[in-house]
């Protein structure tokens, strides 16, 4: 019975489909089935666009709030919500909006849309994210020189990359300071992470970039060729907490 | 260890972020807060909040993702998390609803649906709310929710399965009086015989609500001062359960903090009044 009920608000909310629902429910109270099974879906509909518009408040306000409306009621038909906590709702965002692009040419014209939207979930996805651990030396140094060389470093969980065709950071800075958003193509590489509370954002170089991506797929021996003519050694990295940890073989 | 008994004459209110300055400003004597358990789940600053309210306030933890009601196993890692929160905010008590929010192939609705009234649904509920007893190592609460619709193979009241409910499981209730009163307008059930129906040992807090009216129906939405009906009926619930816990809900709309510490005043002054005339039951009528 319960899986009966469930398919049947899975078919009111999603799929706009209300006759399962109709089928099960009374129809002599003052308020009317229809009535009832659409209060039902606006709250879901509701819920997940009020998440959508707190994840992507720059989208929105660059888009307009009714266009925005219309992009994220077509996301949320395609992707209903898989998760129970609606700060993790919104992730696919971008591939709704890269899907749309191809049929609606004013989407076209925003070509830098999809770098804003892959950053500002990153910058939700960051704020949420809790990050206590600070990298061990003591544990560092126990290891021989054979660990060391092959042991791999960890990224902080709090520490995200973005590389952008377009000039994300001073959109962002804008949107901040309430003053007028200016896009440029530019290319640009960001790391996002976080200091105390605030989710912070730092422009880094294309080497900066590759040295803290390689960081999670190589070995500290490997890594070196990585640290030329970058503006950080893997020293400043532990010190600015983005890399929080490491694994070795034994 | 503190338990909602010893905040029976007291009245709280719904934590926000927005109010937290305000409410450090001032101690307030008998104050309490309720957090919704889903919005403080993560988050390093949301922690350091709670910290800084738990150490000067009681807290109880309010949930709306457990989906009680549906078929699928319980979440364990969701109550892994809801541990977690009551131990990080020394939390006194943990409340969820009668109802379900998951759906098949892992969806969400988030929002509270409602369930039929029926013995199999009831064992259902028992079995688990059982489980997380268990798993929680403490009695959980559960409110009754706001409906707008009923369904044709209900076998009971909504006041019987309550009832059997709280009985069969060992569970606590915490008594929505705002969700009886959106029913009653909603459904045609009777917020007063409902409440009428509960045994005072069973109810252990009590929620109160403001709602959106429109023409042939009331919807839940927290966002709006308590109307009068349901103050005339929070006050005959306290003739007939004795003082509880109360707590004012405004989750949408959020008014100023002085405008919110109003409205739980009123509450609170409805409790320290021990010598209230009980209301005309001809009062409570429909908006």
């Amino acid at each position: 019975m319960l899986k009966q009920l469930q398919l049947a608000f899975d078919a009111v909310i999603y799929h706009q489909d209300n006759t399962l629902l109709t089928a099960l429910i009374d129809d002599k109270l003052n308020i009317k089935p229809s009535t009832a099974l659409k209060i039902y879906r606006n709250n879901t509909m509701g819920a997940l666009l009020c998440a959508l518009f707190d994840v992507y408040p720059i989208c929105s306000h660059l888009l307009g709030k009714n266009y925005f409306k219309q992009l994220a009621i077509q996301h949320i038909n395609k992707t209903p919500s898989n998760t129970n906590n609606l700060d993790n709702y919104g992730e696919n965002f971008s591939t709704t909006i890269f899907d749309l692009s191809k049929k609606h040419k004013e989407l076209l014209a925003l070509p830098y849309l999809q770098n804003l939207v892959d950053f500002e979930w990153l910058l939700n996805k960051c704020y949420y994210v809790s990050n206590s651990k600070t990298f061990n030396v003591t544990d560092f140094s126990r290891l021989t020189d054979i660990q060391q060389a092959t042991c791999q470093l960890e990224l902080a969980e709090d520490v995200f990359l973005l590389d952008c065709q377009y000039d994300i950071y001073s959109i962002w800075q804008a949107f901040k300071k309430s003053e007028e958003i200016k896009i440029k193509k530019q290319q640009q590489y960001l790391i996002i992470y976080k200091e105390e509370f605030n989710t912070t954002v730092v422009v880094i170089s294309n080497n900066d970039y590759n040295l803290i991506l390689a960081t999670k797929e190589h070995t500290l021996t490997e890594l070196i060729p990585f640290l030329q003519n970058t503006n950080f050694t893997l020293n400043d990295l532990i010190c600015k907490r983005w890399i929080t940890g490491f694994t070795h073989v034994n | 260890m503190r338990t909602l008994n010893d905040l029976k004459n007291n009245a709280g209110v719904g934590l926000r972020i927005q109010h937290i300055q305000d409410i450090l400003r001032h101690e307030i004597d008998g104050l309490w807060f309720e957090i919704l358990a889903d919005n403080w789940l993560s988050s390093d600053l949301n922690d350091y909040y709670l910290a800084l309210i738990s150490e000067r306030y009681p807290i109880t933890i309010h949930g709306v993702g457990l989906s009680l009601g549906s078929p699928q196993a319980l979440d364990f890692d969701y109550l892994k998390s809801i541990k977690n929160l009551m131990k990080r905010g020394n939390a006194i008590a943990y409340s969820e609803h009668i109802c379900f929010a998951q759906l098949p192939n892992d969806h969400f609705a988030h929002d509270l649906l409602p369930l039929p009234y029926c013995k199999k649904v009831l064992q259902h509920l028992v079995q688990r709310i059982n489980q997380v007893q268990d798993y929680l190592g403490h009695q959980i609460l559960l409110e009754n929710v706001s409906s707008y619709l009923s369904y044709k193979h209900s076998e009971m009241t909504e006041a019987e399965f309550i009832g059997q409910l709280v009985q069969k499981s060992g569970c606590g209730l915490l008594l929505d009086i705002n969700n009886l009163y959106v029913n009653q307008v909603n459904l045609g059930s009777s917020a007063e015989q409902t409440i009428k129906h509960m045994h005072p040992d069973w109810v252990q807090e009590i929620h109160l609500a403001g709602f959106e009216t429109h023409t042939n129906f009331l919807i839940d939405a927290h966002n709006n001062p308590v109307c009068e009906q349901v103050w005339t009926l929070y006050q005959l619930a306290i003739a007939h359960l004795g003082n509880k816990a109360t707590l004012i809900e405004w989750d949408n709309d959020i008014p100023s903090w002085n405008i919110l510490l109003a409205e739980r005043n009123k509450a609170q002054n409805i409790l320290q009044k021990m010598d209230y005339q009980m209301p005309a039951l001809s009062k409570v009528s429909v908006c």
